[in-house]
Protein backbone atom coordinates (compact mmCIF):
# COMPACT_ATOMS: atom_id res chain seq x y z
CA UNK A 1 0.00 0.00 0.00
CA UNK A 2 1.07 3.60 -0.80
CA UNK A 3 2.42 6.05 2.26
CA UNK A 4 -0.83 7.76 3.47
CA UNK A 5 0.89 11.06 3.96
CA UNK A 6 1.97 10.73 0.08
CA UNK A 7 -1.43 10.01 -0.83
CA UNK A 8 -3.13 12.96 0.97
CA UNK A 9 0.26 15.55 -0.28
CA UNK A 10 1.20 16.44 3.29
CA UNK A 11 4.10 16.09 5.45
CA UNK A 12 4.22 13.65 8.04
CA UNK A 13 5.25 16.27 10.22
CA UNK A 14 1.39 18.48 9.47
CA UNK A 15 -1.01 18.79 11.79
CA UNK A 16 -4.07 16.97 12.27
CA UNK A 17 -5.78 20.01 11.50
CA UNK A 18 -3.92 20.09 7.67
CA UNK A 19 -4.65 16.22 7.40
CA UNK A 20 -8.36 17.20 7.76
CA UNK A 21 -8.26 19.92 5.58
CA UNK A 22 -6.20 18.05 3.14
CA UNK A 23 -8.43 15.17 3.06
CA UNK A 24 -11.62 17.18 2.81
CA UNK A 25 -9.76 19.23 -0.64
CA UNK A 26 -9.15 15.86 -2.46
CA UNK A 27 -12.65 14.00 -0.92
CA UNK A 28 -14.34 17.36 -2.80
CA UNK A 29 -12.24 16.93 -6.06
CA UNK A 30 -12.82 13.35 -6.61
CA UNK A 31 -16.50 13.12 -4.93
CA UNK A 32 -18.53 10.77 -7.31
CA UNK A 33 -20.98 13.89 -7.68
CA UNK A 34 -18.65 15.32 -9.56
CA UNK A 35 -18.43 12.41 -12.20
CA UNK A 36 -22.18 11.33 -12.84
CA UNK A 37 -22.29 10.14 -16.03
CA UNK A 38 -18.60 10.50 -16.94
CA UNK A 39 -16.22 7.68 -18.69
CA UNK A 40 -14.01 8.34 -15.95
CA UNK A 41 -15.98 7.65 -12.99
CA UNK A 42 -14.41 4.92 -11.85
CA UNK A 43 -11.02 6.34 -11.45
CA UNK A 44 -12.01 8.74 -9.65
CA UNK A 45 -13.70 6.08 -7.34
CA UNK A 46 -10.69 3.75 -7.08
CA UNK A 47 -9.07 7.47 -6.36
CA UNK A 48 -11.42 8.01 -3.70
CA UNK A 49 -11.27 4.63 -1.86
CA UNK A 50 -7.88 5.39 -1.58
CA UNK A 51 -8.25 8.81 -0.07
CA UNK A 52 -10.41 7.47 1.94
CA UNK A 53 -8.16 4.24 3.40
CA UNK A 54 -5.18 6.63 3.67
CA UNK A 55 -6.79 9.01 5.98
CA UNK A 56 -8.50 6.58 7.99
CA UNK A 57 -4.96 4.88 8.37
CA UNK A 58 -3.50 8.23 9.48
CA UNK A 59 -6.23 8.70 12.10
CA UNK A 60 -5.62 5.34 13.33
CA UNK A 61 -2.13 5.58 13.93
CA UNK A 62 -2.39 8.87 15.73
CA UNK A 63 -5.13 7.59 18.02
CA UNK A 64 -3.22 4.66 18.68
CA UNK A 65 0.27 6.99 19.65
CA UNK A 66 2.48 5.07 17.66
CA UNK A 67 4.04 7.57 15.50
CA UNK A 68 3.38 10.27 18.06
CA UNK A 69 5.88 8.64 20.50
CA UNK A 70 8.60 10.13 18.33
CA UNK A 71 7.95 13.59 16.96
CA UNK A 72 10.92 15.38 18.70
CA UNK A 73 13.14 11.96 18.10
CA UNK A 74 13.65 10.10 21.01
CA UNK A 75 11.61 12.03 24.65
CA UNK A 76 13.65 10.38 27.38
CA UNK A 77 13.48 7.66 29.91
CA UNK A 78 9.97 6.64 32.20
CA UNK A 79 9.52 6.17 35.65
CA UNK A 80 10.86 3.06 36.85
CA UNK A 81 13.74 1.58 38.75
CA UNK A 82 15.14 2.06 41.95
CA UNK A 83 17.33 3.62 44.34
CA UNK A 84 19.43 5.54 42.91
CA UNK A 85 18.48 5.04 38.92
CA UNK A 86 14.55 5.93 40.21
CA UNK A 87 15.72 9.47 41.51
CA UNK A 88 17.74 9.65 37.93
CA UNK A 89 15.38 9.02 36.26
CA UNK A 90 12.96 11.69 37.81
CA UNK A 91 15.92 14.32 37.99
CA UNK A 92 16.07 13.31 33.73
CA UNK A 93 12.06 13.99 33.34
CA UNK A 94 11.95 17.12 35.14
CA UNK A 95 14.65 18.41 33.29
CA UNK A 96 17.44 18.57 35.94
CA UNK A 97 20.03 17.12 33.86
CA UNK A 98 23.47 18.29 35.86
CA UNK A 99 22.05 16.89 38.66
CA UNK A 100 21.06 13.56 37.29
CA UNK A 101 25.13 13.69 35.48
CA UNK A 102 26.42 14.14 39.33
CA UNK A 103 24.81 11.34 40.50
CA UNK A 104 25.65 9.15 37.68
CA UNK A 105 29.11 9.76 37.94
CA UNK A 106 29.03 9.16 41.41
CA UNK A 107 27.96 5.90 41.17
CA UNK A 108 30.79 3.09 41.19
CA UNK A 109 28.43 0.51 39.03
CA UNK A 110 28.63 0.41 35.51
CA UNK A 111 26.01 -1.72 34.31
CA UNK A 112 23.64 -1.64 31.79
CA UNK A 113 20.73 0.98 32.97
CA UNK A 114 23.94 3.15 34.06
CA UNK A 115 24.53 3.46 30.28
CA UNK A 116 21.43 4.17 29.37
CA UNK A 117 20.93 6.91 31.93
CA UNK A 118 24.03 8.48 30.91
CA UNK A 119 23.35 8.25 26.75
CA UNK A 120 19.50 10.26 27.90
CA UNK A 121 21.84 12.84 29.82
CA UNK A 122 23.96 13.49 26.67
CA UNK A 123 21.19 13.30 24.20
CA UNK A 124 19.48 15.97 26.43
CA UNK A 125 22.69 18.10 26.41
CA UNK A 126 22.62 17.79 22.64
CA UNK A 127 25.64 15.42 22.61
CA UNK A 128 24.18 12.79 19.93
CA UNK A 129 27.22 11.43 19.79
CA UNK A 130 28.13 10.16 23.47
CA UNK A 131 24.29 9.49 23.64
CA UNK A 132 24.40 6.90 20.81
CA UNK A 133 27.55 5.67 21.73
CA UNK A 134 25.92 4.85 25.82
CA UNK A 135 23.32 3.41 24.78
CA UNK A 136 24.59 1.28 22.13
CA UNK A 137 26.71 -0.28 25.15
CA UNK A 138 23.63 -0.57 27.29
CA UNK A 139 21.95 -2.29 24.81
CA UNK A 140 24.86 -4.42 23.99
CA UNK A 141 25.04 -5.43 27.85
CA UNK A 142 21.13 -5.72 28.12
CA UNK A 143 19.85 -6.86 24.84
CA UNK A 144 16.63 -8.40 25.40
CA UNK A 145 15.23 -4.70 27.31
CA UNK A 146 12.98 -3.15 24.90
CA UNK A 147 13.41 0.28 26.62
CA UNK A 148 17.09 0.14 25.55
CA UNK A 149 16.18 -0.51 21.95
CA UNK A 150 13.94 1.93 21.60
CA UNK A 151 15.42 4.64 23.08
CA UNK A 152 18.58 3.50 20.17
CA UNK A 153 15.95 3.57 17.41
CA UNK A 154 14.42 6.86 18.38
CA UNK A 155 17.84 8.71 18.76
CA UNK A 156 18.64 8.65 14.97
CA UNK A 157 18.24 11.62 13.36
CA UNK A 158 15.54 9.89 10.57
CA UNK A 159 13.71 9.66 13.47
CA UNK A 160 12.70 13.08 14.56
CA UNK A 161 9.57 14.58 12.65
CA UNK A 162 10.51 17.06 10.51
CA UNK A 163 8.71 20.56 11.67
CA UNK A 164 6.52 21.81 8.84
CA UNK A 165 8.01 24.48 6.72
CA UNK A 166 4.78 24.28 4.07
CA UNK A 167 6.36 21.50 1.87
CA UNK A 168 9.33 22.87 0.62
CA UNK A 169 12.91 21.94 1.55
CA UNK A 170 11.88 18.08 1.75
CA UNK A 171 15.04 15.82 2.90
CA UNK A 172 15.18 14.16 -0.58
CA UNK A 173 15.32 17.34 -2.52
CA UNK A 174 18.93 18.09 -1.45
CA UNK A 175 20.43 14.68 -2.00
CA UNK A 176 20.15 14.96 -5.12
CA UNK A 177 22.11 17.94 -6.26
CA UNK A 178 24.53 17.54 -8.73
CA UNK A 179 28.35 18.23 -6.97
CA UNK A 180 29.95 21.87 -8.32
CA UNK A 181 32.56 21.35 -10.75
CA UNK A 182 34.76 24.17 -12.78
CA UNK A 183 34.78 22.86 -16.06
CA UNK A 184 35.10 19.12 -17.03
CA UNK A 185 36.42 17.49 -20.14
CA UNK A 186 33.07 17.11 -21.46
CA UNK A 187 32.72 20.99 -21.35
CA UNK A 188 36.01 21.39 -22.81
CA UNK A 189 35.44 19.36 -25.89
CA UNK A 190 32.03 20.81 -26.56
CA UNK A 191 33.54 24.44 -26.12
CA UNK A 192 35.93 23.18 -28.94
CA UNK A 193 33.83 21.80 -31.18
CA UNK A 194 31.71 25.10 -30.97
CA UNK A 195 34.63 27.28 -31.68
CA UNK A 196 35.51 24.79 -34.63
CA UNK A 197 31.76 25.69 -35.62
CA UNK A 198 32.22 29.59 -35.56
CA UNK A 199 35.82 29.39 -37.66
CA UNK A 200 33.92 27.18 -39.85
CA UNK A 201 31.43 30.13 -40.56
CA UNK A 202 33.90 32.22 -40.97
CA UNK A 203 35.69 30.70 -43.39
CA UNK A 204 38.49 29.14 -41.56
CA UNK A 205 39.19 25.90 -39.47
CA UNK A 206 39.91 25.08 -36.04
CA UNK A 207 39.74 21.41 -35.95
CA UNK A 208 40.67 20.27 -39.50
CA UNK A 209 39.37 16.67 -39.24
CA UNK A 210 35.40 17.68 -38.80
CA UNK B 1 35.85 32.18 10.05
CA UNK B 2 35.09 29.23 8.56
CA UNK B 3 32.41 30.02 5.74
CA UNK B 4 30.32 26.69 6.34
CA UNK B 5 27.40 28.76 7.50
CA UNK B 6 25.90 30.01 3.85
CA UNK B 7 22.36 29.80 1.93
CA UNK B 8 21.64 27.62 -0.80
CA UNK B 9 21.15 30.45 -3.58
CA UNK B 10 18.83 27.96 -5.86
CA UNK B 11 16.30 27.69 -3.69
CA UNK B 12 16.43 31.57 -1.93
CA UNK B 13 13.86 33.63 -3.36
CA UNK B 14 15.14 36.92 -5.12
CA UNK B 15 14.23 39.06 -2.10
CA UNK B 16 15.53 36.97 0.39
CA UNK B 17 18.71 36.71 -1.65
CA UNK B 18 18.92 40.62 -1.70
CA UNK B 19 18.52 40.92 1.85
CA UNK B 20 21.08 38.44 2.80
CA UNK B 21 23.65 40.32 0.22
CA UNK B 22 22.01 43.71 2.69
CA UNK B 23 23.51 41.91 5.81
CA UNK B 24 26.75 41.16 4.43
CA UNK B 25 27.31 45.00 3.28
CA UNK B 26 25.83 45.81 6.32
CA UNK B 27 28.27 43.87 8.22
CA UNK B 28 31.35 45.02 6.47
CA UNK B 29 30.16 48.86 6.63
CA UNK B 30 29.51 47.90 10.61
CA UNK B 31 32.95 46.29 11.04
CA UNK B 32 34.73 49.19 8.82
CA UNK B 33 33.13 51.75 11.44
CA UNK B 34 33.87 49.88 14.67
CA UNK B 35 37.38 48.71 13.72
CA UNK B 36 38.78 50.36 10.84
CA UNK B 37 39.38 49.52 7.02
CA UNK B 38 41.50 46.36 8.00
CA UNK B 39 38.44 45.16 9.51
CA UNK B 40 36.25 44.72 6.67
CA UNK B 41 38.99 41.53 5.33
CA UNK B 42 37.52 39.35 8.78
CA UNK B 43 34.08 39.34 7.33
CA UNK B 44 32.24 36.13 6.63
CA UNK B 45 29.18 34.29 5.87
CA UNK B 46 28.84 32.68 8.84
CA UNK B 47 28.96 35.94 11.14
CA UNK B 48 26.41 37.13 8.38
CA UNK B 49 24.00 34.34 9.40
CA UNK B 50 24.78 35.34 13.04
CA UNK B 51 23.38 38.93 12.38
CA UNK B 52 20.62 37.99 10.77
CA UNK B 53 19.73 35.78 13.42
CA UNK B 54 20.32 37.95 16.38
CA UNK B 55 18.02 41.06 13.70
CA UNK B 56 15.07 38.91 13.98
CA UNK B 57 14.57 39.81 17.93
CA UNK B 58 15.14 43.58 16.64
CA UNK B 59 13.26 46.55 15.58
CA UNK B 60 13.60 46.11 11.88
CA UNK B 61 16.57 48.48 10.77
CA UNK B 62 16.54 50.75 8.33
CA UNK B 63 17.91 49.43 4.96
CA UNK B 64 19.91 52.22 2.73
CA UNK B 65 22.50 52.31 -0.32
CA UNK B 66 26.17 52.50 0.13
CA UNK B 67 29.25 52.78 -1.85
CA UNK B 68 32.51 51.05 -0.78
CA UNK B 69 36.27 50.04 -1.83
CA UNK B 70 34.55 46.61 -3.38
CA UNK B 71 31.49 48.36 -5.32
CA UNK B 72 32.58 52.13 -5.95
CA UNK B 73 30.24 53.10 -8.69
CA UNK B 74 26.96 51.46 -7.92
CA UNK B 75 25.74 52.08 -3.68
CA UNK B 76 24.64 48.81 -2.63
CA UNK B 77 21.44 48.35 -0.45
CA UNK B 78 22.80 47.34 3.39
CA UNK B 79 21.29 47.09 6.58
CA UNK B 80 21.71 49.75 8.93
CA UNK B 81 23.69 48.47 11.86
CA UNK B 82 21.76 47.64 15.44
CA UNK B 83 22.90 46.15 17.90
CA UNK B 84 22.76 42.48 16.46
CA UNK B 85 25.16 43.68 13.97
CA UNK B 86 27.70 45.22 16.44
CA UNK B 87 27.34 42.15 18.52
CA UNK B 88 28.24 40.11 15.25
CA UNK B 89 31.09 42.68 14.54
CA UNK B 90 32.40 42.31 17.86
CA UNK B 91 32.83 38.17 17.60
CA UNK B 92 34.54 38.40 14.22
CA UNK B 93 37.21 40.66 15.44
CA UNK B 94 37.22 38.48 18.85
CA UNK B 95 37.24 34.89 17.19
CA UNK B 96 39.59 35.39 14.30
CA UNK B 97 41.86 37.29 16.63
CA UNK B 98 41.81 34.29 18.94
CA UNK B 99 42.17 31.88 16.02
CA UNK B 100 45.44 33.59 14.71
CA UNK B 101 46.79 33.67 18.43
CA UNK B 102 46.17 29.90 18.27
CA UNK B 103 48.16 29.45 15.16
CA UNK B 104 51.21 31.21 16.38
CA UNK B 105 50.80 28.55 19.33
CA UNK B 106 49.99 25.60 17.57
CA UNK B 107 52.21 25.92 14.09
CA UNK B 108 55.29 26.77 13.30
CA UNK B 109 56.81 28.09 10.28
CA UNK B 110 55.25 30.84 7.48
CA UNK B 111 51.68 29.82 8.45
CA UNK B 112 52.94 31.36 11.89
CA UNK B 113 54.79 34.42 11.17
CA UNK B 114 52.07 35.53 8.95
CA UNK B 115 49.27 34.92 11.46
CA UNK B 116 52.42 36.63 14.12
CA UNK B 117 51.81 39.71 11.40
CA UNK B 118 48.35 39.82 11.06
CA UNK B 119 47.65 39.40 14.38
CA UNK B 120 49.92 42.16 15.49
CA UNK B 121 47.52 44.80 12.94
CA UNK B 122 44.40 43.90 14.76
CA UNK B 123 45.81 43.71 18.64
CA UNK B 124 44.49 47.24 18.80
CA UNK B 125 40.78 46.42 16.93
CA UNK B 126 40.48 43.02 19.63
CA UNK B 127 41.14 45.63 23.00
CA UNK B 128 38.60 47.51 21.74
CA UNK B 129 36.26 44.40 21.34
CA UNK B 130 37.09 42.67 24.53
CA UNK B 131 36.22 46.22 26.07
CA UNK B 132 32.97 46.72 24.57
CA UNK B 133 32.12 42.97 25.42
CA UNK B 134 33.82 41.66 28.66
CA UNK B 135 31.63 38.43 28.97
CA UNK B 136 31.99 37.36 25.35
CA UNK B 137 35.41 37.91 25.14
CA UNK B 138 35.81 36.33 28.20
CA UNK B 139 33.60 33.50 27.27
CA UNK B 140 36.18 33.01 24.23
CA UNK B 141 39.07 32.59 25.62
CA UNK B 142 37.38 30.15 28.31
CA UNK B 143 36.38 27.80 25.29
CA UNK B 144 39.67 28.64 23.45
CA UNK B 145 41.06 27.42 26.77
CA UNK B 146 38.70 24.10 27.55
CA UNK B 147 39.47 23.23 23.90
CA UNK B 148 43.13 23.44 24.25
CA UNK B 149 42.74 21.04 27.08
CA UNK B 150 40.86 18.61 25.22
CA UNK B 151 42.86 18.47 22.63
CA UNK B 152 46.08 17.92 25.19
CA UNK B 153 44.78 14.68 26.22
CA UNK B 154 43.64 14.15 23.08
CA UNK B 155 40.31 13.01 24.31
CA UNK B 156 38.67 10.13 22.35
CA UNK B 157 35.38 11.77 21.16
CA UNK B 158 33.55 14.73 19.80
CA UNK B 159 31.30 15.52 21.86
CA UNK B 160 33.34 17.80 25.23
CA UNK B 161 35.26 19.54 22.41
CA UNK B 162 31.94 20.25 20.24
CA UNK B 163 30.51 21.58 23.89
CA UNK B 164 32.94 24.03 24.34
CA UNK B 165 32.58 25.63 21.29
CA UNK B 166 29.11 25.53 20.81
CA UNK B 167 28.65 26.91 24.47
CA UNK B 168 30.53 30.36 23.19
CA UNK B 169 27.70 30.64 20.20
CA UNK B 170 25.17 29.87 22.61
CA UNK B 171 26.12 32.49 24.64
CA UNK B 172 25.80 35.14 22.17
CA UNK B 173 21.52 34.53 22.39
CA UNK B 174 21.23 36.57 25.58
CA UNK B 175 21.47 39.82 23.03
CA UNK B 176 17.27 38.58 22.05
CA UNK B 177 15.23 40.82 24.84
CA UNK B 178 12.75 38.38 26.25
CA UNK B 179 13.19 35.01 27.96
CA UNK B 180 11.68 32.94 25.42
CA UNK B 181 13.54 34.52 22.53
CA UNK B 182 16.67 33.90 24.72
CA UNK B 183 16.06 30.30 24.91
CA UNK B 184 15.26 29.98 21.24
CA UNK B 185 18.50 31.57 20.11
CA UNK B 186 20.50 29.77 22.52
CA UNK B 187 18.99 26.57 21.60
CA UNK B 188 19.32 27.36 17.31
CA UNK B 189 23.43 28.65 18.28
CA UNK B 190 24.50 25.86 20.46
CA UNK B 191 23.82 23.37 17.78
CA UNK B 192 25.00 25.16 15.10
CA UNK B 193 28.16 25.69 17.05
CA UNK B 194 28.32 21.74 17.48
CA UNK B 195 27.31 21.32 13.43
CA UNK B 196 30.14 24.16 12.81
CA UNK B 197 33.17 22.51 14.80
CA UNK B 198 31.99 18.57 13.52
CA UNK B 199 32.61 20.06 9.73
CA UNK B 200 35.41 21.55 10.70
CA UNK B 201 37.03 18.38 12.38
CA UNK B 202 35.79 16.31 9.36
CA UNK B 203 37.27 19.31 7.00
CA UNK B 204 40.57 19.33 8.48
CA UNK B 205 40.86 15.51 9.05
CA UNK B 206 43.71 15.05 6.40
CA UNK B 207 45.84 17.93 6.91
CA UNK B 208 45.47 17.28 10.71
CA UNK B 209 45.97 13.05 10.43
CA UNK B 210 49.37 14.21 7.78
CA UNK B 211 50.91 16.59 10.58
CA UNK B 212 49.98 14.17 13.74
CA UNK B 213 47.93 16.59 15.18
CA UNK B 214 44.90 15.91 17.35
CA UNK B 215 41.71 15.84 15.65
CA UNK B 216 38.53 14.89 17.63
CA UNK B 217 37.23 12.73 14.71
CA UNK B 218 40.22 10.76 13.82
CA UNK B 219 40.78 10.12 17.58
CA UNK B 220 36.62 9.06 18.01
CA UNK B 221 36.66 6.54 14.84
CA UNK B 222 40.45 5.79 15.39
CA UNK B 223 41.43 7.36 11.92
CA UNK B 224 44.85 7.35 10.83
CA UNK B 225 45.04 7.40 7.04
CA UNK B 226 42.98 10.97 6.56
CA UNK B 227 40.10 9.68 5.21
CA UNK B 228 36.55 8.83 6.31
CA UNK B 229 35.48 5.35 6.87
CA UNK B 230 31.78 4.74 5.61
CA UNK B 231 31.38 3.94 9.06
CA UNK B 232 32.29 7.10 10.74
CA UNK B 233 30.40 8.63 7.93
CA UNK B 234 27.37 7.65 8.41
CA UNK B 235 27.21 8.01 12.19
CA UNK B 236 28.83 11.95 11.78
CA UNK B 237 26.37 12.02 9.68
CA UNK B 238 23.55 11.03 12.15
CA UNK B 239 25.32 13.19 14.48
CA UNK B 240 25.09 16.15 12.38
CA UNK B 241 21.55 15.70 11.18
CA UNK B 242 20.51 15.61 14.83
CA UNK B 243 21.71 18.66 15.34
CA UNK B 244 20.29 20.21 12.17
CA UNK B 245 17.29 18.88 13.30
CA UNK B 246 17.07 20.65 16.74
CA UNK B 247 17.68 23.90 15.19
CA UNK B 248 14.65 23.47 12.47
CA UNK B 249 12.79 23.01 15.91
CA UNK B 250 14.25 26.04 16.93
CA UNK B 251 13.90 27.75 14.02
CA UNK B 252 9.86 27.45 14.02
CA UNK B 253 9.67 28.99 17.33
CA UNK B 254 11.56 32.28 15.77
CA UNK B 255 9.64 35.23 15.14
CA UNK B 256 8.66 36.22 11.84
CA UNK B 257 10.49 39.12 10.29
CA UNK B 258 11.14 39.86 6.62
CA UNK B 259 14.72 38.11 7.42
CA UNK B 260 12.96 34.74 8.65
CA UNK B 261 13.14 33.15 5.44
CA UNK B 262 16.65 33.90 4.68
CA UNK B 263 17.80 32.21 7.56
CA UNK B 264 15.29 29.18 7.17
CA UNK B 265 17.06 28.66 3.88
CA UNK B 266 20.58 28.74 5.60
CA UNK B 267 19.46 26.04 8.10
CA UNK B 268 16.96 23.97 6.09
CA UNK B 269 18.93 24.47 2.56
CA UNK B 270 22.26 25.74 3.33
CA UNK B 271 23.55 23.26 6.15
CA UNK B 272 22.12 20.18 4.40
CA UNK B 273 24.05 21.18 1.17
CA UNK B 274 27.74 21.97 2.51
CA UNK B 275 27.47 19.30 5.28
CA UNK B 276 27.09 16.87 1.98
CA UNK B 277 29.92 17.95 0.33
CA UNK B 278 32.07 17.97 3.59
CA UNK B 279 31.07 14.12 4.50
CA UNK B 280 31.62 13.40 0.86
CA UNK B 281 34.95 15.45 0.99
CA UNK B 282 33.78 17.31 -2.38
CA UNK B 283 33.69 20.98 -1.11
CA UNK B 284 35.09 22.85 -3.48
CA UNK B 285 37.03 25.39 -2.37
CA UNK B 286 40.01 25.67 0.69
CA UNK B 287 39.17 27.72 3.31
CA UNK B 288 41.01 31.26 2.31
CA UNK B 289 43.64 32.13 4.25
CA UNK B 290 42.97 34.33 7.32
CA UNK B 291 39.63 33.45 7.17
CA UNK B 292 38.34 36.25 4.93
CA UNK B 293 35.33 36.14 2.38
CA UNK B 294 36.09 39.70 1.60
CA UNK B 295 36.91 39.36 -1.82
CA UNK B 296 33.31 39.25 -2.66
CA UNK B 297 30.32 36.75 -2.94
CA UNK B 298 31.43 35.15 -6.11
CA UNK B 299 31.52 31.63 -5.25
CA UNK B 300 27.94 32.14 -3.66
CA UNK B 301 26.95 33.91 -6.97
CA UNK B 302 28.54 30.48 -8.83
CA UNK B 303 27.07 28.12 -6.87
CA UNK B 304 23.57 26.62 -6.73
CA UNK B 305 22.68 27.13 -10.25
CA UNK B 306 21.92 23.78 -10.37
CA UNK B 307 18.81 21.65 -10.74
Amino acid sequence: MKDPYSVLGVARSASDGEIKKAYRDLARKYHPDNYVGNDLADLAQEKMKEINEAYETIVRERESGGARASAGGWAGPTQGGHGVYARVRRDIMAGRVAEAERALQEMDTRDAEWYFLMGSVCHRKGWFDEARRHVEHACAQDPGNPEYRQAQEQMRGAAYRRPDFGGFYERQRYGGYPRQSGCSSCDCCTSLLCADCCCECMGSDLISCC
Amino acid sequence: MFGYVRPLRCELRVIDWERFRAAYCGLCHTLAREYGWKARYLLGYDFTFLALALSLYETPARSGRRRCPAHPFRPRPCLASGEAMRAAADLTVLLTYHKWRDTVRDESGPAALAARLVGRLFRGACRKAAARRPETAAAVVRALEDLRALEEVRVPAIDPPADAFARLLASLGDLAPEEGGRRVLRRLLYHLGRWIYLMDACQDLPADTAKGRYNPVAARYRIEDGALTEEAKASLGETALCSRREMELALSLLPDTPDTPVVANIILGGLPHTEAQVLSGHRPRARRPFGSDAAGMADIEDEGNVG
